[in-house]
């Protein structure tokens, strides 16, 4: 019987104490609307905060509620005690068994004879049995009933939806009203041109963004306002309003850096959003050869090359191809076929690929002094971009005596590096101090080679010189005397100004030194060589001072123009008079000065003061402003994104990160401005100084007799 | 058994009476009041003077107390003190001229921070970046990152760190600070540590008046000139000044960019410009240099003298070199200036030249503005009267003027800029200091520059009609007196009690200058070196310089250096209240001897 009874009365204050939790509950979210409501009448939270009230509603409904049933669990732990209150008929019947209900139930029930008192098992026995029969006639939900405290509810939700419509204008999700317009978001999708393949991403309020050009940004702003003007630095449109929303769309094609500002206009306009642009270059592609990697000389045209090609590209790559330029013939009679050859391509990843191929020269049909030349071409996808080759290199099917064509690379064994003047004097000296070492053939031999690297050398300079210097003024006798019939001969040329320089006289010596230089070694005289040589150095330096003009040459006879000389009376001489024009300040400077200022005047609100309500369009124009400066020098952009971050910042009536903001922006900007103007070092000095320096100057020094 | 009670009777009486007369013998002593006469040392007067720093007072306070038990301490100097202790370390106006021994306790060296020194121009052109050098001191710091922020109007305007490489050193170090327009500016040096609480921040603070001023040049050319031609031409493309021009081209003809004088000695001259650049210095004639004498002495101007070929001329008058050297090679030659800043970094600012000039002897007083790598003073300058004279010797440094070989144009226009900022105005106003605590003493000091470089300086001071001062606009004019000097006159009066800015308003001779004052109640100047100062104070004062720690050693070493005077005084010992004690025990033990023998 005791567990029966007991049990019953369990039940039944279990079944008050859900009864009570549902009422805190009740009272814990009415209250939290409530506030929700009063709040959202106030204006609070407000539309910039970024909190709409529905959410702040809710927030405030399971904060309440919660709140309540936490403040309430102690007294709803007394179930029994308010049922006590509620029914006063138990008269401590219901606190008593629950008290006992919570001890271990009794194990002897008789009465004690001896003392003729009943049992304390009997007792508690008899109290659960009668409590049980009490709660048997309680009704929990007329002892704790929930109607009224549902109907507060009630009204209280319909006022807070009553009051939420007001906050939002009827746009019960949406964010609070606002007299000012604002851009609450905005979502930034930068969708990159199609051959890049790559995905469309969004970005919600970015203050810079970086795109490969060709990129089409598509921008939705939330706001307020009855319109959304686009702003570029070339452009000003407005954004698409979206039919019943508050929603604007539009878009701009991404070609060189700038920004984006999006300014909301009502009556009044709001603050602005400046994104700043950063267009990124498609880099070309890059094609290397790294197998043979070198200019081949081949002892037959029978062989196959192991060719390897490496491939990157800053996206993808599109292609990558083997192109060669067969090349036979000789003399002036070359023949050119152009072709490919299959490649077989590994691409571990779309930016990286590498080619392989064994290149079998036999379909080629190269002869003896036959020659081929190849380069890697690569693409990548962008419409219209040009391919990019790699260093081409020659595969050539050797000859005795054979040289690499001009106008290709030099077989890398030969001496690819062209001789020069000083050079032959010094292999002349050379082979002058070995002359007792060696033998007669050998000298001969080196006298004859170096006499062949000297024309070389005399060649050079005379194409250099266009190939066209004549020798004839210059007596071969006397390299320092003009030959007087060559020189009337050449007398239209001197008439022409072709030989008023003394310059390509010299030029003329040197190369006629050179010739008897390369006669001399050739004689295998040695000595006379040398110091042929070394006039032609002397004639070099001479040729190429400073202070002479070679290679003058006149189109047309020069003739005085009478017109052009300066004559006329001494009497109309007048002074030529020029107005002094101020040097203006570069529109650069001025601009980053304004910019400067403004971020001087922001930076003026004072602490714990409300921010003046413009303050936050002022930065964000200011914003815009510095990107039109250069949008894209960094520092610029730096400036740009602070004065963003202080707008909105001073939205968030967030001053002391307002003013961090604008210190960046300022730094940058004065930085940027220390940059261009002039830098002073001093200041005046005071007269006192002044006078005080010259006396002690005039004292320390003598007078200078005259 | 009645002997003894007898016995006892004569005993307690005895007793009686002795405690009696002793009590009357005490009464009748007071009556006479005796006096004695013995040798006393005087306490010492011991002046405990604070520095300007809460910390400063606070450490008084505790000096005070360390040495208030031995001494008689004031919180003021007095001439008839002993000894004087200071605390901080910057010796206060008030203690400078006492003589006898004097003490200074310091805070005991840890971290911290002090700004020693800040050079910044008084007024700069809003066309130009300016230079704020400063010096810190920052002790107990040995790799730490200091961060010196310059801060114009409230705003940052350049920051830079330096690492501090001993736990004593002194870091110098320039800021740029730029103006977005004309007025006063107030300008803040802030240095601090990074980390939070490793010391406290120094600030100093200074005020740029920012003026939209041009400088007026004139280029003078006695025959044409490349050198000067280039020049002016880099001063013409440069907003901060307006160059007008002459070149001679042939006798009688000239050629003119705006309106210059006809004559160098034309009157117009040394009320027009500011500087002077001289092409072609060679062809000047006597009466030119002359000319050009008179305006550097009498203007207090810069003339600039631009050689191009060396021969000798009228010009060699008023240089003062003599013995030439000429260079002439093939292969140019990098001509790097010589002055550093004052922060001590290298100036990259460097001309290129071929053929260079210099004199194998400098003039006396003369300096070195530019050198070529062997340190030949090829661009110089020497103060003439109140005026420079600038002496280019870079010949053909005009062949080199393209940017990738050398700063031709910023070299040229930074040099002439400077000597321009030099050139003294015809009235100048000066407020020392320019930004200044509420109360605080201002001094105002306005020069005529014509009447104190006049040779008869005080007639033309006499002549120059009245000088009338306001302060900020209020009709009650500030009164000028002369200080002795010519054409100088000064103001002695004090910051007003509101903090803001305010301007000293100067007419006189045809002009309205002003000078900008700034009143802060946290204004800081650099402090200087408090030590280089203070030890030798000390010093000779027979003092020593003690830390906080030490402060114990404070008495001992007062007490060393002070040696009171003893002198004789009379004692009356009976004048002391405490003879009332044994008097009352006295006569309240015989009371109680005579109750305890029931006696009446």
């Amino acid at each position: 019987m005791w567990n029966a009874d007991a049990s019953a009365v369990r039940v039944f204050l279990a079944r008050a104490s859900r009864r009570l939790s549902v009422m805190a509950l009740l009272e814990g979210t009415a209250a939290g609307l409530g506030a929700s409501a009063i709040l959202a009448l106030a204006g609070w939270p407000a539309r910039e905060s970024g909190v709409t009230p529905l959410a702040f509603g809710l927030v405030a409904l399971a904060v309440g509620g919660v709140a309540r049933l936490i403040i309430t669990r102690d007294r709803r732990a007394q179930v029994a005690l308010l049922t006590e209150r509620a029914a006063p008929e138990c008269r401590n019947l219901l606190v008593t068994a629950d008290e006992l209900s919570q001890s271990p139930p009794p194990l002897v029930v008789a009465a004690d004879a001896a003392d003729h008192r009943p049992s304390r098992g009997y007792v508690m026995a008899e109290v659960m049995r009668r409590a049980a029969a009490l709660v048997a006639q309680l009704d929990a939900a007329s002892l704790f009933p929930l109607a009224r405290r549902a109907g507060i509810g009630a009204i209280v939700a319909v006022a807070w939806i009553a009051s939420l419509a007001r906050a939002t204008d009827g746009s019960l999700a949406g964010p609070a009203a606002s007299a000012v317009p604002m851009i609450d978001a905005v979502d930034v999708t930068i969708q990159p041109p199609a051959y890049t393949a790559l995905p469309a991403r969004t970005v919600r309020n970015p203050d810079r963004i970086e795109v490969f050009a060709g990129s089409r940004i598509s921008i939705e702003a939330r706001s307020n306002a009855r319109a959304v003007i686009l702003a570029t630095p070339d452009t000003s449109r407005a954004l698409v309003a979206g039919a019943g929303t508050q929603r604007y769309t539009g878009s701009v094609i991404a070609a060189e850096d700038g920004f984006i500002s999006l300014e909301p206009r009502s009556d009044v306009s709001g603050a602005r959003r400046v994104i700043g642009i950063t267009v990124l270059a498609d880099a070309h592609p890059s094609a290397r050869i790294v197998a043979p990697g070198r200019d081949l000389v081949l002892a037959d045209g029978k062989r196959a090359i192991e060719v390897a090609i490496e491939a990157t590209d800053d996206i993808a790559l599109f292609s990558l191809r083997l192109r060669y330029t067969k090349v036979t013939g000789s003399g002036e009679r070359f023949t050119f076929v152009e072709g490919e050859v299959p490649l077989t391509i590994s691409r571990p990843a779309a930016r990286s690929w590498k080619a392989s191929v064994r290149w079998q020269l036999d379909s080629l049909a190269l002869e003896p002094g036959d020659m081929v030349v190849y380069r890697a071409v690569a693409t990548d996808a962008r419409p219209g971009a040009p391919e990019a080759e790699s260093d081409a290199f020659i595969a050539e099917v050797a000859s005795p005596g054979s040289v690499a064509a001009a106008g290709f690379a030099m077989d890398p064994d030969q001496d690819r590096y062209a001789l020069s003047q000083q050079m032959i004097v010094l292999k002349a000296e050379r082979l002058l101090a070995r002359r007792a070492s060696v033998d007669a053939e050998a000298y001969a031999d080196s006298a004859a080679a170096i006499a062949s690297e000297q024309r070389r050398v005399r060649a050079e300079f005379v194409f250099m010189m266009g190939g066209e210097i004549n020798e004839g003024a210059v007596d071969e006798g006397n390299l320092t005397d003009i030959n007087e019939e060559a020189e009337a001969e050449a007398e239209s040329d001197l008439l022409a100004g072709r030989e008023a320089n003394l310059g390509r006289m010299a030029l003329r010596r040197a190369t006629r030194a050179m010739s008897l230089a390369a006669r001399e070694l050739n004689a295998v005289d040695v000595a006379a060589g040398l110091a042929q040589a070394r006039v032609a150095i002397t004639q070099l330096e001479l040729a190429f001072a400073r202070n002479r003009i070679i290679l003058r040459a006149l189109a047309v006879r020069e003739e005085l123009d009478p017109a052009r000389r300066l004559s006329g009376e001494l009497s109309e001489l007048a002074r030529s008079t020029r107005a002094v024009v101020p040097a203006t300040v570069e529109e650069r400077v001025v601009s980053l000065r304004a910019a400067l200022a403004d971020a001087a005047r922001l930076s003026r609100s004072e602490e714990g003061v409300l921010a003046d309500p413009s303050f936050a369009a002022d930065a964000s124009f200011a914003a815009e402003r510095v990107l039109r400066i250069d949008p894209s020098a960094r520092p610029m952009q730096d400036a740009a994104s602070a004065l963003s971050l202080a707008a909105a910042a001073f939205s968030r009536d967030d001053q002391a990160g307002a003013r961090a903001a604008l210190g960046l922006a300022s730094l940058a900007i004065a930085q940027e401005l220390g940059r261009i103007l002039p830098r002073s070092r001093s200041g005046a000095t005071s007269l006192e100084h002044a006078v005080a320096g010259g006396a002690i100057g005039d004292l320390l020094r003598k007078p200078r007799p005259r | 058994m009645t002997g003894a009670p007898a016995q006892r009777t004569s005993t307690g009486a005895a007793r009686r009476l002795a405690l009696r007369g002793v009590a009357v013998a005490i009464a009748l002593l007071a009556l006479w009041d005796p006096s004695i006469v013995i040798e006393r040392n005087d306490r010492a007067l011991v002046s405990v003077i604070s520095g300007v720093t809460p910390a400063d007072s606070m450490l008084a306070g505790r000096v005070a107390s360390a040495i208030g038990r031995d001494f008689a301490v004031v919180p003021l100097t007095l001439g008839a003190a002993d000894a004087v202790v200071i605390t901080g370390e910057r010796v206060p106006a008030e203690a400078a001229g006492f003589v006898g021994p004097a003490f200074a306790v310091i805070r005991d060296t840890r971290a911290s921070l002090a700004i020693e020194r800040l050079s910044a121009p008084r007024s700069a052109s809003v066309d130009a970046a300016a230079t704020v050098s400063v010096t810190i001191h920052a002790r107990g710091l040995r790799g730490r990152s200091v961060v010196l922020s310059l801060l114009a109007d409230g705003v940052v305007v350049d920051r830079i760190s330096r690492t501090a490489v001993t736990d004593d050193d002194r870091i110098s170090a320039d800021l740029s600070v730029v103006f977005a327009g004309p007025g006063s500016m107030q300008l803040r040096v802030v240095a601090g540590v990074p980390d939070d609480g490793v010391a406290d921040a120094a600030t100093a603070d200074h005020v740029v008046d920012v003026v939209p001023r041009r400088w007026n040049v004139l280029v003078h050319d006695g025959r044409p000139s490349w050198m000067s031609t280039f020049v002016r031409r880099a001063m013409e493309r440069d907003a901060r000044f307006v160059v007008t021009s002459r070149t001679v081209t042939s006798t009688n003809v000239a050629t003119d960019a705006g309106s210059p004088p006809p004559r160098l000695d034309d009157a117009r001259v040394r009320e027009s410009y500011d500087v002077i650049v001289v092409g072609a210095p060679d062809a000047l004639q006597l009466r030119e240099v002359a000319a050009l004498d008179d305006f550097l002495r009498r203007r207090g101007g810069a003339v600039v003298l631009l050689l191009d070929a060396r021969k000798n001329g009228e010009y060699d008058r008023i240089t003062g070199a003599s013995d030439w050297t000429l260079r002439e090679s093939g292969a140019a030659v990098q001509v790097r200036r010589t002055a550093m800043s004052e922060a001590g970094a290298p100036d990259t600012v460097a001309l290129r030249a071929a053929e260079l000039a210099w004199p194998a002897v400098l003039p006396s007083g003369a300096e070195t503005i530019a050198s070529d790598s062997s340190a030949r003073p090829v661009i110089w300058s020497v103060a003439v009267g109140a005026g420079h004279l600038v002496v280019s010797g870079a010949l053909d440094a005009w062949r080199y003027r393209d940017r990738s070989q050398s700063a031709f144009d910023e070299f040229w226009t930074g040099i002439v800029a400077a000597e321009a900022a030099r050139a003294v105005p015809p009235l100048d106003v000066r407020v020392t200091p320019s930004i200044a605590r509420p109360g605080e003493r201002i001094e105002v000091s306005v020069t005529l520059r014509d009447a104190a470089l006049s040779v008869a300086g005080n007639q033309q001071a006499a002549s120059s009609g009245p000088i009338e001062a306001t302060f900020d606009g209020s009709s009650d004019p500030v009164r000028l007196v002369p200080d002795g000097s010519v054409g100088r006159l000064v103001a002695t009066l004090r910051a007003p009690a509101a903090d803001g800015q305010y301007r000293f308003e100067v007419r006189g001779i045809g002009r309205d200058v002003s000078a900008p004052l700034v009143v802060r109640a946290d204004a800081n100047r650099a402090t200087g070196r408090l030590r280089d100062a203070l030890d030798p104070w000390i010093a000779t004062r027979r003092g020593a310089v003690l830390t906080e720690s030490e402060l114990s050693r404070l008495a001992p070493a007062l007490r060393a250096a002070i040696s009171p005077p003893a002198h004789a005084e009379p004692w009356h010992p009976m004048r002391s209240p405490w003879w009332i004690l044994p008097f009352a025990l006295l006569l309240s033990a015989e009371w109680w001897l005579r109750r305890r023998r029931v006696l009446p």
